[in-house]
């Protein structure tokens, strides 16, 4: 049963994620971005990561795509410029970089083998308990290295967004 | 049955492969960050899924890092995307050759 959820989500992920690229108007672009986003949340939750899919709805289907969102009515709305490369030759070739580069992954995933003594699939229990302890241990200095640079980013993005008064006023 | 985990990452890997014909193929601005979005969370699913394969939580820790840092970089690209917008009046990135003039 959760098998079958699993592919249902992933085609669905599939099939926004073509729908992102293949959509004309930028705005349902990225409202099918964030039906890929939830998807992909569903199947943190299939894999075992229940903690690290509810980050992703809340933080990445919610707050960034709001911001995209934002950004995207504060540009242009319902433009229906068709910002897309016409050029047959270089749609063509980035089809098959993009096939190649699939081709490769697939193919190294395939390979791969974990190491013999690894258990199978660890169970979900105390999932949150258990990464918060990796967090605040072994990961404190990431985590507040982290921390100053989404302060430093949140600033910069005001810096960078304040409209230019003239000099000297 | 469990969900099996070379699946996962062949799901990834797909993403990831759309991803990056997105952002070679469109050249709306807005378009091909949230083709990088989506490539970033291709990732995230690849990092999971070792993660749930070595039985080790250590990759989603990373994942969790990796989100903060998406969040950031949406912040600040889309305030290049806003300033840029406001002095060229465009957002097609073939005709955003110069990087001053």
């Amino acid at each position: 049963m959760i098998v079958v959820l699993f592919y249902i989500s992933a085609v669905l992920a599939v099939l926004a994620a073509l729908n992102l690229i293949l959509q004309k108007k930028t705005m349902n672009a990225a409202l099918s971005l964030v039906v890929c986003l939830a998807a992909l949340s569903v199947i943190y939750f299939i894999l075992s990561a229940p903690f690290i899919g509810i980050i992703q709805l809340v933080v990445y289907a919610g707050a960034v795509m709001v911001l995209f969102l934002v950004v995207i009515m504060l540009l242009d709305p319902f433009s229906e410029v068709v910002l897309r490369n016409h050029n047959r030759l270089w749609v063509f070739f980035s089809m098959l970089l993009g096939g190649g580069l699939f081709t490769l992954l697939a193919f190294a995933f395939s390979t791969w083998q974990p190491p013999a003594d690894t258990p199978d699939i660890p169970g979900a229990a105390r999932n949150t308990e258990t990464l918060a302890e990796l967090l605040f241990n072994k990961y404190l200095l990431p985590f507040e290295a982290v921390s100053i640079l989404i302060l430093v980013a949140i600033i910069g993005a005001v810096v960078l967004a304040k409209k230019k008064h003239p000099a000297g006023s | 049955m469990p969900v099996p985990s070379l699946h996962v990452l062949i799901l990834s890997a797909l993403l990831f492969a759309i991803g990056v014909i997105g952002v070679l193929m469109r050249r709306n601005l807005v378009v091909m960050f949230l083709c990088v979005e989506l490539m970033l969370n291709a990732a995230n699913l690849a990092l999971i899924g070792f993660s749930r394969r070595l039985g080790q939580l250590d990759g989603q820790v990373v994942v969790f890092f990796v989100i903060v840092l998406a969040a950031a970089e949406a912040a600040v690209g889309l305030a290049l995307v806003i300033a840029l917008y406001r002095s060229r009046r465009t957002l097609d990135a073939d005709q955003l050759n110069l990087m001053k003039y």
